[in-house]
């Protein structure tokens, strides 16, 4: 950089920063068309002379006529659905036309990295953008399923439709772990381990993922499923006033689909109906369960944003509302979100503070609903729901549905508070220091009350727990970046600090003098004073402290080199192990830029990256390592009861991180004048020091079991991602959006030379079958199913399996897998005038579940005062089963699905008058989870697909919703 | 504005200390604080663990699967069996496997009983260790090392009982690395003799719930009364002087009501020599549950209890058709009969009988009835199914009413009638297996409690006592206290008696121990397999 240039920065900055100065400049025009990238002139184009209030807009034929208040003025352009354009002028200058870029096709989206952002056509790994403009419109409850068929990759599960719990499940790239957690890191504005759940959709700006272990790798032990980077809206800068946003929406959800069973009257029938095979319990009533449980709910959400400000000083507040009632009657919650943020630049721009506050106060309220939807099965539905002297009918194998919704309530309440604030410091133009500070506080107070009627042998019984979790951090960092020529080169540094804290209690109590009172008079139970009332709590830390370093260099912007390290440390790892080197390198190469391509004129940008990147996850929880005392059973010595102490857990000095290492190869394209665009990645990730418990001989040791470093999984795939502007005219837009991905796992290895396991045996089939579900072994997959392979019934109705006999475990062999290998979305955008209509289209394939209450029910053998699902008329081999319940392959279906998962059409008006006081308004309705195409009988095909025992159907859960909207989004 | 931020961050450095990992350990304690405060008062919390251990030979709500001392040891013998039923109580099989004796290496019982013997072990080597270097009073040191020892000895003649051939370990603080290698049987046997015949005296006399110098005694007594069977050498004069001294030491008696030794306040039972005590109030992390085990779902209406039940385990048909019928320890004992529904919470009106439930087709629309037979209703499957109803249950212990899951009734290791059995049996043997007047006579002062008139023809003959009539015996007054293995293989019949679905047939003797477990042998490479069974 040389002298002028920083002269000529300082006189920009010492300009803008003094707007006051400039108010007597002579009055100036500037005139112009507004064109799209095929020349047809865009109406309605804001054009506005930054810093200021001042602006137009475009005319029908793209023209703008613009007075101008400073010199030199600096304009900005911009409309939805385009990137926004920025251009300085020079004095003197009257005139100027420009084109702006359709947004989804801007190769130059800013894109966020960890401690910085780049632009996308210099990335070298593959990064995900999602951005608000993208969003579904409808009534999610996670933000994550705004990313819901939107990223090759990720894919993303709704397994319930619970208003507290939304059930979203995550899964990158597939299964690397054994016991961890396999979400990935969140890290909102910068501060990490928020919870998604907690913020209001309409704050967030965009939203990208880290996918290739190389970009993760700078987010060393906690980078291995990928990170998650959320921006949420900042201040306007624009200069343009006060801005209020609105945006407002109503819903009504209804359960997804219902289990075909049999009712009251044809159960009646049941007799009839199987010539006699089967003697119905007819107890008189004619009762629907599912009628009398599940109810269609209604919801609104409410969001007002306000913004401000300009380039030097700016601030966003917002207020969110939401009400949301669950489909479970009784169920439901309330949320209240607050956030506030503000920048400030001072000294020249020298430095910036800025600050964040999010808050949200939310209150649950719910019922038994892991029971009801089994309960509405299984419950023979010609029982009354009351007895004649109006207690609770009781069943063999069911609790009364309505004894769990209305005799079992639970309410929550939690706050959530996130503060943030930084500090950032340019002493000279390219060298940037940046000091982060985060608190983040989680605290709430539970409490649940079931009433005499819902257990006869307690009067009454209560439980209360309260916890906190806060996170601390601190993170400081610097940057600086150079240009010689063709050379680009930057450099980051910095240290970062996190320190965790979890702390509660709970208690339980029973034999109430009422139920009126509920839990609030928890202290008054009967069995407190008899010894039996129970009391527990529990606090634990853990820190983790990192160094980190990324280096970039780029060559004309078509060699572009990126490399990472991140030396961290936890607490939670052993003595031997407390530090660990985490790094990554990765290339790109821009083969468009080069000579010879200068000839291919319908390819705009080529590139081909490369990635190498070591990443690590920790121990779930704290404390592992080392020799610790605690207290055991009471035991009675000398006529009195004491507590004993002793150590319950073997020391594993030797305990660290899992090692993922990741190596990954993507081409990233966009031809045709940028109207076909579109990224493969190949990957293959290797996981290592999987931790597990193993078996050690007791003495020498402690425990029986030690958790150690052993295990090695390795995950294959493919993604493939693609945008196609099909239609481009002036009325209308036509946009096709796909992404696929395939991947697979392999268990390499499970024993080493210190410990040994052959196979895991897992998951479980539930009674009265009482089989393993899963095996994990060395060469085989990971949500294998490993069971008896039925291949036909003899004439007694008992199963004919494959190489041996049922319940024989040498006849076992592998019927299934719980994880789908391949994920596919398609989203379809049509824009005609003001109308626009997206479709999203979303499916999962090859991978099969367990349909566990087909292979508990439907088989007459349950007795005769149940409901059955229709489907036990209907065996393959003409049978009706009526043997005991059996894990056999004729209930492992095939999983493979594809949803119509949203279709929202809305109309946008445009104002073009200035003095009308709204600026923008936009009506839609949506649908989300619309239809389901799939064979797979259960109540919806997308069910957990993490840890070790995928693909299993419960039905013990709170059923997946049908959700239509109205919404309305109104600017003034 | 540089030197500010320099400021903070070298403020935030030194304060932070940037790169402590240390962890703050708040809900536990570390090594270093608990011997940093540990004074006599710590004793009995410390020394509480090895009878926390002692609970495991039969509590714990898992005990049924994973296997313990007392489920092991009488569903592989004659008195006791869990077929499947309602739907459950397959579990992979392990039960019936076991009372079949076709159980195999990776069967959960093998594993739960070697690993909760080796516990309690471990807790002894542990203590020892850490009551050597604390600060205790010397006398008060030498009584609790004596404790300690015996403890451990008892956990190695479980081991010796039932495992045979054991790793011998007798220090805590090892080399890092080290594996234990296995001892063979005899090893082990010497140990625990040696060990008891070394501290029993140190012992206190008597104490409620402990080791002491009886139990110690007796635990001896056991060791030699099984010597003949498994170190194939005999001590019969040893067992007849330890008996002897327990018995002239009068701190014992027969118990007037056979009922009362097992009541829910049994504590004050005479006839208990070492008891491992239970409470409703602090065992509901291991709660005594053999009446869950054994009873009926639905027993809950039929006697008002608080808890459920699971219904499993009874007594095989072989035992329950063998009691004199008017012996009254069947009653006492089992439960037989129609279950009613004495609260009327079931079907609403109070007293009604009780139907099966059915989880099975083929309970459908019976009343439920425990019975004395238990028939097989699909013979020839691996899955042995019975109804609902089937067997009389247990109910030795008594089930107060309102019970809770939790039992209070201590349960008996050690009774008085068990030394007068054991004497009677080392003289009959010492003399031939021929009975006289005093070997019937110690017999017949258990028996009489048991008959409301204990007429001649109810008393025991000198001539009627010969192998199988003492098994009866043992079988009649010790049902469920979980010594009928040890009994079955002293009198060597483990392997070949008939019960139930175990023909007797064929069987190896290898039987008579148990394997060593699959996850043990793959943790140490350095363990033997017992003779008869595969290596992995």
């Amino acid at each position: 950089m040389n002298n002028s240039t920083i002269f000529r920065l300082f006189l920009f900055f010492l300009l803008s920063a003094l707007p006051g100065l400039q108010a007597s400049a002579q009055e100036q025009t500037l005139a112009g068309v507004v064109t799209d990238a095929d020349g047809r002139p865009l109406a309605g184009v804001t054009v506005i002379e930054k810093g200021t209030t001042n602006g137009v807009s475009t005319a029908a034929d793209g023209r703008y006529l613009l007075r101008l208040q400073k010199s030199p003025a600096t304009i900005v352009f911009s409309y939805i659905g385009y990137e926004s354009a920025e251009r300085a002028l020079i004095a003197g200058q009257t005139e100027l036309s420009i084109t702006l870029k359709s947004a989804e096709i801007a190769m130059d989206d800013v894109v966020v990295v960890g401690y910085g952002t780049v632009r996308r056509s210099t990335l070298t790994s593959s990064v995900a953008s999602v951005k608000s403009r993208d969003f579904v419109e409808g009534a999610v409850t996670s933000p994550l399923q705004l990313l819901q068929g939107r990223v090759a990759g990720l894919a993303i599960n709704t397994t319930s439709g619970d208003p507290n719990n939304s059930g979203v499940q995550v899964m990158l790239r597939g299964v690397s772990t054994l016991t961890g957690s396999q979400e990935p890191l969140i890290v909102i504005d910068g501060i990490s381990g928020g919870n998604l759940s907690n913020i209001s959709v309409d704050d967030i700006e965009s939203i990208d993922i880290l996918k290739d272990g190389s970009a993760a790798a700078i987010y060393g032990t906690r980078g291995t499923n990928g990170v998650i980077l959320i921006t949420t809206k900042k201040g306007s800068e624009s200069g343009g006033g006060v801005s209020v946003d609105y945006h407002g929406y109503a819903s009504v959800e209804t359960i997804s689909n219902r289990i075909d069973v049999f009712s009251a009257e044809e159960y009646r029938n049941l007799g009839e109906t199987t010539n006699g095979f089967f003697t119905p319990t007819d107890k008189g009533a004619s009762t629907d369960w599912g009628d009398e449980v599940f109810r269609n709910a209604f919801s609104h959400t409410h969001h007002l944003a306000i913004k401000s400000g300009n380039a030097q000083s700016n601030y966003y507040a917002s207020v969110d509302y939401r009400s949301r009632d669950g489909i479970i009657k009784n169920t439901g919650q309330e949320r209240t979100n607050i956030k506030f943020g503000f920048n400030r630049s001072l000294f020249n721009n020298k430095v910036t503070l800025s600050g964040t506050l999010n808050d949200v106060f939310t209150v649950g309220h719910t019922v038994s609903t892991g029971d009801v939807l089994f309960a509405t099965l299984v419950t023979n539905p010609t029982e009354p729901i009351y007895t004649p002297t109006g207690d609770y009918s009781i069943f063999i194998d069911s609790t009364n549905p309505v004894k769990l919704i209305n005799e079992y309530n639970n309410t929550s309440r939690w706050n959530e508070l996130q503060a943030s604030g930084k500090v950032t410091y340019t002493p000279i133009e390219p060298l940037t220091f940046t000091l982060l500070g985060g608190y983040r506080y989680f605290g709430n107070i539970d409490g649940s009350y079931a009433t005499r009627k819902f257990d006869t042998n307690y009067d009454g019984q209560a439980w209360r727990s309260s916890s906190m979790n806060q996170t601390k951090t601190l993170e400081f960092y610097g940057q600086y970046a150079e240009r010689w020529n063709k050379h680009d080169f930057s450099v980051l540094g910095g240290y970062s600090y996190n320190d965790y804290l979890t702390d509660g209690f709970n208690m339980y109590n029973y034999d109430f003098p009422t139920d009126i009172l509920g839990e609030n008079i928890i202290g008054t139970g009967m069995a407190l004073k008899d010894g039996f009332a129970s009391m527990g709590g529990y606090k634990n830390m853990n820190r983790l402290i990192s160094f980190f370093g990324r280096a970039n260099y780029s060559y004309d912007d078509r060699y572009l080199f990126s490399a990472s390290l991140r030396y961290e440390g936890s607490s939670k790892f052993g003595a031997n192990h407390k530090w660990g080197l985490f790094y990554a390198a990765s290339g790109a190469w821009r083969i468009s830029k080069e000579r010879f391509m200068k000839e291919v004129r319908w390819i705009d940008d080529l590139k081909l990256r490369v990635g190498y990147g070591v990443t690590g996850s920790e121990p779930s929880t704290p404390y592992l390592s080392h020799l610790k005392y605690s207290f055991g059973s009471p035991v009675l010595i000398d006529g009195k009861y004491v507590y004993t102490i002793a150590p319950q857990m073997n020391a594993n000095p030797d305990l660290r991180w899992e090692e993922k290492h990741e190596l990954s190869v993507g081409l990233d394209f966009s031809m045709f004048d940028y109207r076909l665009s579109g990224s493969v990645d190949f990957y293959n990730r290797t996981t290592d020091g999987l931790l597990y418990e193993y078996n050690v001989p007791v003495p020498p040791n402690l425990a029986a079991t030690t958790l150690a470093n052993v295990g090695v999984v390795s995950n294959t795939g493919v993604e493939v991602m693609l945008n196609g502007g099909i239609v481009r005219t002036e009325n209308v837009r036509f946009d096709l959006t796909g992404n696929f991905s395939y991947n697979t796992n392999k268990m390499k290895r499970l024993s080493n030379e210190m410990y040994q396991r052959d196979f895991l045996e897992l998951g479980s089939t539930g009674a009265p079958v009482q089989k393993t579900t899963h095996i994990v072994r060395e060469g085989g997959r990971i949500g294998d199913f490993y069971g008896w392979k039925s291949i036909g019934m003899t004439e007694n109705g008992s199963w004919i399996v494959e190489g041996g006999e049922y319940g024989d475990n040498a006849s076992r062999q592998v019927i299934g897998n719980g994880i789908p290998t391949m994920h596919a979305a398609l989203t379809a955008n049509l824009q005609v005038k003001n109308f626009d209509l997206s479709v999203t289209l979303r499916g999962s394939f090859d991978f099969q579940i367990l349909n566990q209450y087909r292979m508990l029910w439907e088989n007459f053998a349950r007795g005769a005062d149940h409901n059955f699902p229709r489907s036990i008329l209907y065996n393959k081999y003409n049978q009706y089963v009526s043997t005991a319940p059996a894990y056999v392959s004729y209930y492992v279906e095939d999983g493979d699905f594809v949803k119509i998962d949203n279709i929202t059409l809305g109309y946008t008006f445009r104002f073009q008058d200035k003095r009308n006081p709204i600026r923008s308004l936009r009506l839609y309705v949506s649908g989300l989870n619309l239809y389901t195409f799939t064979r797979y009988q259960g109540v919806d095909p997308e069910v957990n697909f993490n840890g070790l025992t995928p693909g299993i159907d419960y039905v013990s859960g709170y059923p997946t919703t049908r959700t239509f909207t109205f919404g309305v989004k109104l600017g003034f | 504005m540089k030197k500010l931020i320099c400021l903070i961050l070298a403020g935030a450095f030194v304060q932070s200390s940037c790169t402590n990992l240390d962890e703050v350990v708040y809900d536990q304690l570390t090594a270093e604080e608990y011997f940093a405060n540990f004074t006599e008062e710590d004793i009995p919390a410390a020394l509480g663990t090895i009878y926390s251990d002692l609970r495991s030979l039969y509590a714990g709500w898992n005990a049924h699967t994973e296997g313990c001392w007392l489920f092991t040891n009488e569903e592989s013998a004659d008195g006791w069996v869990t077929p499947s039923r309602g739907g459950a109580w397959y579990d992979g099989g392990i039960y019936q496997r076991l009372n079949s004796h076709t159980w195999n290496i990776d069967d959960a019982h093998m594993l739960g009983n070697w690993r909760k013997a080796y516990t309690g072990i471990n807790t002894c080597n542990r203590l020892m260790y850490e009551f050597e270097s604390a600060n205790i009073e010397a006398d008060t040191k030498e009584k609790l090392m004596a404790e300690l020892h015996v403890a451990r000895a008892f956990w190695y003649y479980v081991l010796c009982d039932m495992f045979g051939n054991v790793p011998l370990v007798t220090k805590y603080d090892v080399p890092d690395g080290w594996l234990p290698e296995t001892s063979p049987r005899k090893d082990i046997f010497d140990f625990v003799v040696k060990e008891l015949q070394d501290y029993r005296g140190l012992l206190t006399e008597k104490g409620y719930g402990r080791w002491d110098y009886y139990a110690a005694t007796m635990l001896l007594a056991k060791m030699y009364l099984n010597a003949e069977a498994w170190v194939g050498k005999s001590y019969w004069q040893e067992v007849v002087d330890l008996c002897d001294e327990i018995i002239n030491s009068k701190k014992y008696s027969l118990d007037n009501d056979y009922k009362q030794i097992f009541v829910t306040e049994n504590e004050n039972s005479p006839e208990i020599i070492l008891a491992c005590c239970n409470d409703e109030v602090f065992d509901s992390g291991e709660p005594f549950l053999i009446h869950l085990w054994t009873h009926h779902w639905n027993y809950r209406y039929h006697h008002d209890t608080e808890t459920f039940f699971w219904g499993g385990c009874c007594a095989t048909p072989d035992l329950a058709n063998s009691y004199d019928p008017d012996d009254t320890r069947f009653e006492d004992s089992w439960v037989e009969g129609p279950l009613y529904d004495n609260t009327g919470e079931l079907t609403g009106v109070p007293g009604s009988p009780i139907l099966c439930d059915p989880k099975d087709p083929k309970d459908m629309g019976l009343p439920l009835v425990y019975t004395r037979d238990v028939p097989i209703y699909n013979p020839g499957k691996p899955e042995m199914m019975t109804g609902e109803g089937c067997g009389v249950r247990m109910n030795k212990y008594e089930v107060k009413k309102k019970a809770k899951s939790q039992l209070s009734n201590d349960f008996v290791l050690f009774r008085y009638a068990d030394v007068l059995f054991m004497k009677a049996e080392a003289l009959w043997r010492k003399n031939g297996k021929t009975a006289d007047a005093t070997i019937v006579g110690l017999i017949n002062d258990v028996r009489r409690r048991a008959f409301t008139e204990f007429t001649s023809d109810k008393m025991l003959q000198v001539g009627e006592l010969d192998d199988e009539r003492f098994l009866d015996e043992y079988a009649w007054e010790f049902c469920q206290e979980g010594y009928r293995r040890q009994v079955l293989i002293r009198f060597g019949v483990f392997t070949t008696r008939q019960w139930f679905q175990h023909d007797g047939t064929g069987e190896d003797d290898h039987l008579n121990l148990f394997p060593i477990p699959r996850d043990e042998l793959l943790a140490n490479e350095k363990l033997q397999q017992n003779e008869g069974y595969p290596r992995l």
